[in-house]
């Protein structure tokens, strides 16, 4: 074999290497957790409330507090989102405001997501005294996913073919009943393909909420938007750091870890999998 | 028939929605405006107790001792370790398995793989803090011997593995990209399909692949969770990878919960934030400058 | 110089087209077209590709209005109003003029709803009358009797001529004045063009159709007058038999025998 070829050998192995190696390391990463978290893992791990200072119990009050920060984020992304995203795709003339705007988008995607736990606490937390809250957390995770949801719901506006949009023009729609009753329909399943990956990233941010929404002690489940929530992240960090029996508590964050990967994963799967069927499914 | 003629032609009609949407589109720039507002307002008096050039080039961190210190080498050395470190990994890691992905894998095991790195991509970062208290760290104590497995290390590779995802699906994109008759006038010339990748579509696609890799050590400065879990936290002027660190990210997240609101420790936070923020905006701007992709969308 | 232009003897116009040019940023495509279309009649508009027709047509509607560097000038006056005066609401503009695309483009909704929608755009509420005006446009456009039985299947599932067919009958359901058509048959098969000509011709008794092509026979075998472009100039314009049987301008006999285009 000549040495050019050996040398090309070498290489497509090491490059096959690669990909096995973060393989591995993420399926570790992953397996180990799903098989300590496992054994953990039960119905009334999941349905029931911490006991003896979070060293027992279940985490029900972690799976509802991120769900209502999911539910209140979304309150403030999607229609941010969807509304900008139609601004921009739809409307937006070539002009200097407009070009801001898609920089600050920019911008914010790349903010930190512990920057963002900063502005909610000063803003909401203190300025607008929502304390430390439901209304916080969302608000600021809701700013956080903002880039992700306006992203994907500009793909999705921008698949909608313009054929579509000059028929419904040429009826005599204006541009808003066209974006109203033809575009967006057209583009939903795209829309809740971002909305869906906004939601993987909104419940595994930790950070954002630390200072804002989250607490690891709660005795019962929240009762109004103003209370502060246990959260699935914040409780794995608070299992490790915080409390009195650590031994007792890391079989339980091991749990609350594995619930958490499992919902996130799960999210991210069915958007990608929502995705593909669309693709699939669209016939223009 | 006579009934239709006598439709006009209308009055222009003011575009209400139009503007409506404008001033929702407008949120975005009100959000990052009243981010910097907010940590200059919060960071800024800080200054008339700590000098800037006490705040830049201290090489102390100590914020509870009496009198305080606020020397910012300790965090911004720490920063920068772990992403160097997490480059480390992230990166030829990444480049290779791109290369792998975009140019030598079968179709079908590439439509399995891509996926399958997205998904993953979403593993929450406590989830790496998590793992690599319980797994990583006491692990790599045991091999190299060491007090503590908390280490700058131990971080770095962690940042690098949750980086990987971006700086792979970025640089695959930035090979994918590259025209097919580049290839083909390569191997027509009689280059191996590794001399090809090499001399033609590697350069060809140099701007992605270093918009992938500042992209990545963007995501690894700005992190929070894994940091503070894995590394350390030791406010100390690194010297090897094998210490603990604390990062600017860390240290926010970790000394905020305990400082009272208004205090000088939590302006001087804010004003850490201020230098995390410019950095990740410079980075940004490094990123457009390899050219505007939306590479961000990830 | 002959300009091309001039009204047709005994015939009412409808819309007015006056010394109009279009630029798109620096080029300009449009030079000063003039041109009377007839009421109740077919106007083609010929003539080889990239020659101004689609943009003239598009300009009929304002269509063209969504590109951001395009401009016009002169007039087109719509029942002797002008279409571009200031005070114009294009959305009303187009509600008396309707357009068929080159390829069709059904909204991916049901047959009955893409018919209903332009009704339902213009506030139409009752259900029995928008059944009613949906079954006739669909009768109008020759389409009733394929799709009486599926009229809530998706329109996607029609084929090519079918579905411009289904456009067709969505335009006419609002009642427009002026039909626009930009090549309707150049994606479809001979039997499907043959059968939207023939839908044209029927057509003509309610709508004052105009028509570009860069079929010559589709011009010859349905338009009462013909409109020749080249390079965004008007050549000439006369009644079709007459334009393709003793043109006045070489140009156009050129174009004719094919010599170039």
């Amino acid at each position: 074999m000549e040495a050019r070829q050996v040398k090309e050998k070498f290489w497509f192995f090491l490059c096959g290497l690669a990909m096995v190696v973060i393989g591995l390391a993420l399926g570790v990463v992953v397996g180990f957790i799903a098989l300590r978290g496992g054994r953990v893992l039960s119905l009334e791990f999941l349905f029931s409330f911490p006991r003896h200072g979070m060293s027992e119990g279940g985490i029900l009050p972690a799976i509802v507090g991120t769900l209502y920060l999911v539910l209140g984020s979304t309150l403030v992304s999607l229609p941010l989102g969807v509304l900008s995203a139609v601004y921009l795709v739809e409307y937006a003339p070539p002009h200097p405001v407009v070009q801001a705007i898609r920089s600050a988008i920019h911008c914010l995607a790349g903010v930190p997501s512990v920057v963002f736990g900063l502005f909610g606490l000063s803003v909401f937390v203190k300025l607008f005294g929502f304390g430390v809250s439901i209304v916080s957390g969302s608000l600021t995770l809701g700013i956080m996913s903002l880039p992700v949801v306006i992203a994907s719901c500009e793909e999705a506006l921008r698949s909608v073919p313009r054929s579509f949009r000059e028929a419904s023009l040429a009826l005599g729609a204006d541009r808003w009943t066209t974006v109203r009753r033809v575009v967006l329909p057209a583009a939903f399943p795209g829309i809740l393909t971002g909305l869906i990956l906004a939601i993987g990233r909104v419940a595994g941010e930790t950070a954002p909420i630390m200072f804002t929404a989250a607490t690891f002690y709660a005795r019962g489940l929240p009762r109004s938007p103003f209370d502060r929530v246990l959260a699935l992240p914040y409780h794995i960090y608070g299992l490790m750091t915080e409390g009195t029996r650590p031994e007792k508590q890391i079989p339980l964050a091991y749990g609350t870890a594995l619930v958490l990967l499992i919902l996130v994963l799960l999210v991210n799967f069915s958007a990608i999998l929502l995705r593909r069927r669309f693709r699939v499914a669209r016939k223009w | 028939m006579s009934e239709r003629r006598k439709r006009g032609l209308g009055k222009k009609p003011q575009d209400t929605a139009g503007l409506v949407l404008f001033f929702v589109a407008l949120s975005s720039v009100a959000f990052i405006l009243g981010i910097i507002a907010v940590l200059f307002v919060e960071g800024l008096p800080a200054l008339s107790h700590v000098s800037l050039s006490e705040f830049f080039l201290g090489r102390r961190w100590y914020p509870v001792s009496s009198p305080p210190r606020f020397g910012l080498l300790p965090l911004l050395l720490g920063s920068l370790f772990v992403t160097l470190g997490g480059l480390a990994f992230a990166v030829p890691l990444g480049f290779l398995a791109a290369v792998f992905l975009a140019e030598i894998c079968p179709r079908g095991l590439r439509e399995l793989l891509k996926p399958v790195i997205e998904i993953l991509a979403g593993i929450p970062s406590v989830v790496y803090g998590f793992f690599g208290v319980v797994f990583l760290a006491p692990f790599l104590r045991e091999i190299f011997t060491l007090p503590t497995g908390l280490t700058a290390l131990t971080a770095s590779m962690l940042l690098g593995l949750m980086a990987v995802p971006v700086v792979v699906s970025v640089m695959e994109d930035a090979l994918t990209a590259v025209p097919r008759d580049y290839r083909e006038a390569a191997l027509a010339l009689g280059a191996t399909r590794w001399e090809t990748i090499k001399e033609v579509v590697v350069p060809a696609a140099s701007s992605g692949i270093g918009a992938a890799v500042i992209l990545g050590a963007g995501r690894i400065i700005g992190e929070t969770m894994t940091v503070l879990m894995v590394a350390g936290g030791a406010a100390l002027i690194p010297r090897s990878f094998f210490q603990p660190v604390r990062t600017m990210t860390a240290a926010i997240a970790a000394e905020m919960a305990e400082t009272p609101v208004g205090s000088l420790h939590y302006r001087v936070l804010f004003l850490v934030a201020v230098v995390l923020f410019a950095i990740t905006l410079l980075f940004d701007l490094v990123v457009n400058f390899f050219g505007r992709r939306e590479f961000w969308r990830r | 110089m002959w300009r091309g232009s001039g009204k047709m003897l005994g015939e009412k116009t409808k819309l007015s087209i006056r010394n109009f040019s279009v630029f798109f940023g620096e080029k300009q495509i449009l030079y000063d077209v003039t041109l009377d279309v007839p009421e109740n009649r077919v106007t083609a508009i010929i003539g080889p590709s990239g020659c101004g027709k689609s943009t003239l047509l598009r300009s009929i509607n304002r269509m063209n209005d969504f590109y951001e560097n395009l401009k016009v000038q002169g007039e087109i006056l719509l029942d002797g109003e002008n279409i571009y005066g200031d005070s114009v609401d294009p959305v009303a503009l187009r509600r008396r003029i309707g357009m068929v695309f080159q390829r069709p483009n059904p909204f991916p909704k049901s047959i009955f709803e893409n018919v209903a929608y332009g009704l339902r755009v213009q506030g139409w509420r009752n259900r029995k009358a928008i059944q009613e005006r949906v079954e006739e446009s669909l009768k109008a456009a020759a389409l009733w009797d394929e799709v009486k039985d599926r009229l809530h299947a998706s329109a996607l599932e029609l084929s090519g001529g079918q579905q411009q067919r289904l456009c067709i009958a969505r335009a006419i359901a609002v009642e427009p004045e002026v039909l626009l058509m930009d090549e309707p048959a150049s994606a479809l098969d001979p039997i499907a063009t043959a059968r939207i000509e023939e839908l044209i011709k029927k057509l003509r008794e309610r709508y004052t159709i105009v028509l570009v092509t860069h079929n010559m026979q589709e011009a010859a075998r349905v338009s009462d007058y013909t409109a020749f472009l080249l390079m965004g100039r008007l050549i000439e314009f006369g009644p079709t038999a007459q334009i393709f049987t003793n043109p006045r301008r070489k140009e156009t006999e050129d174009y004719l025998t094919g010599r170039f285009g």
